[in-house]
């Protein structure tokens, strides 16, 4: 069964690339996705805005004319690999603003930053044990509301990937469950770690959607035991 | 039925109710005046099943392709199935109406908005059957039924699921080559399926495009599902 909807998932990642343009719908029924992505590792900035019809799962939309996006003021590209819409900025852009009008002639106005977060100084390379529960505490402000702190590991076995996240408010740790460590083949792994800051959208259709701010610290490598 | 057989028919039955709430509650439901009515993809189907005795006319719209946004007919538009309206029924994702027994032929007739008409005929589709005396599986080696029915023509298919108890150890076989008499279940999938017993769904259909529809299409479907078979799998 679990085969079965893995078929199911991916048609339906197949069927979600197809993409159609927005004067086809209702413009109140347009689901919103930003996003504002700095990476240490590349120290570039990308900004994304998709739109979809109803949801979230909802077909891709392409802004028919004269319908716009931007960025700042600034006319954000449409991507037709990507089916949305993306601008890159050297280095850390730490905050901006979409705004999207519609057919209908309505705008929406969303503001968003990105709010760094950093490995510790010294950072423990035998942090992560497998036989028992590891802590991470990460350099940087305890968590706010809207936020929340991911830590991915990427071992080097082909399903070696785990995520451990927290959103609780002033939390300044992340608990490492050992269960899932024991599932990873020991040996050097890849970690990422990322801010998020997911505030409510404040102008939005009646379908709502999306508004996030992404901070990756640059990537660092330990032993898993 | 042995206790044993209820409790993996009750699990199995909860599973499939686990993965169809799954995917009730991922599908969101628009007005199809919400969208250009050319762009409207149509499914419709007969779905004869065995195991209850009824037949469910189904005519499921979505927004662009088969696996768009689903869409709830406008108050405005309407489908009928040999000329009664059909209403929304969100277990079915789509506008049903149920007939006791096995109705193998019928016409819906779909008016959307625009004042368009679109008539797309399920033509008769064959029955099909787990043979007698077909009750158990050996895993470590391919097993081929021959089920009870006439061979696959042409756009027929035939699909044999076999269940198991525990989440993600099945093995789902499909055969659609013309002439078709059996379905071969190889090794490499049956090395999940668990020792011991394990329920069989098997379905016939038959698949056609629209002959009637929009510029997005759509397929008109038969289908009808064998009454399950509960098998020992061995080694």
């Amino acid at each position: 069964m679990k085969k079965t909807l893995l078929v199911v998932l991916a048609i339906a990642g197949l069927s979600s690339c197809k993409k159609e343009i927005s004067k086809l719908v209702d413009q109140d029924k347009i689901w919103t996705y930003y996003e504002l992505f700095y990476d240490e590792n590349t120290d570039v900035t990308t900004a994304s805005a998709t739109f979809r019809f109803s949801s979230e799962d909802g077909t891709r939309l392409m802004l028919s004319e004269p319908s716009t996006i931007t960025i700042d003021g600034t006319e954000m590209t449409w991507s037709d690999e990507l089916g949305y819409y993306q601008n890159q900025f050297s280095g850390l852009k730490a905050t901006a603003e979409f705004h999207w009008v519609d057919l209908d002639g309505n705008s929406f106005t969303n503001t968003i930053e990105v709010r760094d977060i950093a490995y510790p100084t010294i950072l423990d390379d035998t942090l992560l044990h497998a036989d028992s529960v590891s802590y991470f505490m990460w350099e940087g402000a305890p968590l706010e509301e809207f936020e929340s702190v991911r830590l991915t590991l990427d071992g080097e076995g082909t399903s070696d990937t785990r995520i451990w996240s927290v959103d609780s408010i002033s939390a300044t740790t992340i608990t490492i469950d050992s269960l899932r460590l024991t599932q990873v083949d020991s040996g050097m792994v890849l970690l990422h770690l990322d801010k998020l800051y997911i505030p409510d959208l404040q102008e939005e259709t009646s379908r709502g959607g999306l508004l996030i701010g992404k901070y990756r610290a640059m990537d660092k490598t330990i032993y898993l035991d | 039925m042995a206790p044993t057989d209820t409790i993996l028919e009750m699990k199995l039955y909860q599973l499939l109710f686990a993965a169809t709430l799954v995917v009730l509650v991922s599908c969101n439901v628009e007005d199809s005046g919400d969208v250009n009515q050319d762009k409207i993809y149509t499914h419709y189907e007969l779905f004869y099943n065995a195991n209850d005795d009824k037949t469910v006319a189904v005519a499921r719209f979505r927004f662009g392709s088969a696996t768009g946004t689903l869409l709830e007919l406008n108050e405005d538009a309407s489908v009928t199935f040999n000329g009664e309206a059909l209403e929304y029924n969100a277990w079915y994702l789509g506008h049903t109406k149920e007939v006791a027994g096995w109705l193998d032929s019928g016409t819906f007739v779909y008016s959307d908005l625009d004042g368009l008409v679109f008539t797309n005929t399920v033509m008769p589709y064959d029955s099909i059957g787990f043979p007698a005396g077909f009750d158990t599986i050996v895993k470590t080696q391919a097993n081929t039924l021959v089920w009870d029915g006439i061979p696959l023509a042409a756009n027929e298919h035939v699909g044999l699921f076999v269940g198991s108890w525990t989440w993600g150890d099945d093995a789902l076989y499909i055969q659609s080559a013309d002439n078709a008499t059996d379905i071969v279940m190889g090794t490499n999938q049956l090395s999940n399926v668990p020792v011991g017993p394990s329920t069989l769904f098997m379905d016939r259909w038959t698949e056609v495009p629209v002959a009637e529809g929009t510029s997005e299409g759509g397929v008109v479907i038969g289908k009808y599902r064998a009454e399950n078979r509960v098998v020992a799998v061995v080694n």
